[in-house]
């Protein structure tokens, strides 16, 4: 039981350590919605450390890639122009997102389908306090949205 | 802190996916009830959980679900028509056929042209329509629409690595996915859903075709596929 213990303390540790460089009680969600506001390239970095990639994306702007994200930075200006982040998650992600933004506004749109050979169910969500939108499948038993963006 | 934010979060983090013989159950609200023995229930949370198909492959004449997108009549199945998707469900790849239908359905009309069948991922439904009995290519049919279930059980890492080898653009200033340019089968534009079951058709029906089409793409499927085919 103490190693058992000692093992989730120690990981957990590691894993606030890798995703926090500043406060450990905001999750990914709050990090990334501050760096949308701040909207520069320096808060990104002060955030999140530096990227594990820079890369050329059109342009106007480049790609910096982080493990669980990439953000799109103005060459010019080093503006952060945008976020998008995959959440093919193994949780029941719709479920997980409503509780988690509870608080805010939560727009829901049902969209037409795009596909002839399967049942689709698809809704476009929107936050407009925060800039965040994504779409998900009802039909996906775990209605995950393949990207979130934020903007 | 961190410990007990672990603990809260530990069966979400670490939650599995159900296998492929099982149906995901979301979680429920149920509102407070009174058994047939005067039992009074709270109102509570059921929480999700996975439930094995026990009846699998199943042929029904008619069924209690309704479909948004699909519109077909069904209709009732001849012993012919059985045998002939039997037939083809049997040349599946192994670890497809692992993925049970729990149940099978005729409709009159539907589909596309390349693919006269469709899925219902929720329920693990497959409709077969009046064209897939003539189509040529009923195998590569039945992978296809099988794949679409494949896509559900991929890791974010999977999922978002195929969309970039298939040449998926993710563009966050417009908030939209942008399609490849080469397409290897035209529909694929449709969605990432579409472009992987096709992805998973070609690989078998044309692996030459589809390597030549994107080699990147081809590479990853196959990564894809020999981490799921039984050893």
């Amino acid at each position: 039981m103490k190693i058992f213990i000692l093992t989730l303390l120690v990981f957990s540790f590691g894993c606030s350590s890798q995703l926090s460089h500043t406060d450990s009680s905001r999750d990914i969600f709050d990090k990334i919605i501050h760096v949308q506001k701040v909207a520069t390239k320096d808060e990104l970095i002060k955030t999140f450390g530096q990227p594990l990639e820079i890369k050329p994306e059109d342009d106007i702007s480049e790609e910096y890639a982080y493990k669980d994200f990439s953000t799109s930075v103005s060459k010019s200006s080093g503006k952060v122009l945008g976020t998008s982040m995959p959440y093919w998650v193994n949780f029941d992600a719709y479920n997980f997102l409503k509780k988690r933004f509870k608080n805010n506004k939560w727009i829901e749109t049902e969209m037409p389908g795009t596909t002839s050979d399967i049942e689709e169910d698809k809704y476009k969500v929107e936050l407009p306090e925060l800039g965040i939108t994504f779409e998900y499948d009802n039909q996906d038993p775990l209605r995950r949205p393949m990207w979130i963006f934020f903007n | 802190m961190a410990f007990i934010f672990l603990i809260l979060f530990s069966s979400l983090a670490f939650a599995e996916l159900c296998g492929p013989h099982e149906i995901y159950v979301r979680e429920q609200w149920i509102e407070s009830y009174t058994k047939t023995d005067s039992t009074n229930v709270r109102a509570h949370t059921r929480k999700a959980y996975c439930r094995e198909l026990t009846r699998f492959n199943y042929y029904q004449d008619s069924t209690t679900q309704t479909f948004k997108k699909i519109k077909t009549n069904i209709k009732k199945w001849k012993l012919e028509e059985k045998k002939v998707v039997e037939e083809y469900l049997a040349k599946l790849p192994q670890w497809l056929k692992n993925y049970r239908l729990g149940e099978e359905l005729r409709g009159d009309v539907g589909g596309n042209a390349h693919n006269p069948a469709a899925g219902i991922p929720l329920t693990r439904t497959l409709i077969v329509f009046d064209k897939f009995f003539e189509a040529p290519n009923k195998l590569a049919v039945l992978i296809h629409e099988v794949g679409h279930l494949t896509i559900l059980d991929l890791t974010n890492e999977e999922m978002a690595g195929f969309a970039k080898s298939s040449g998926w653009i993710i563009d966050r200033k417009k908030r939209i996915k942008i399609p490849p340019k080469t397409l290897i089968i035209p529909d694929s534009s449709e969605s990432v859903s579409e472009d992987y079951a096709n992805h998973i058709e070609l690989y078998y029906s044309n692996p030459t075709l589809l390597k030549k089409l994107n080699p990147a793409s081809f590479s990853f499927i196959e990564g894809i596929i020999k981490k799921r085919e039984p050893k």
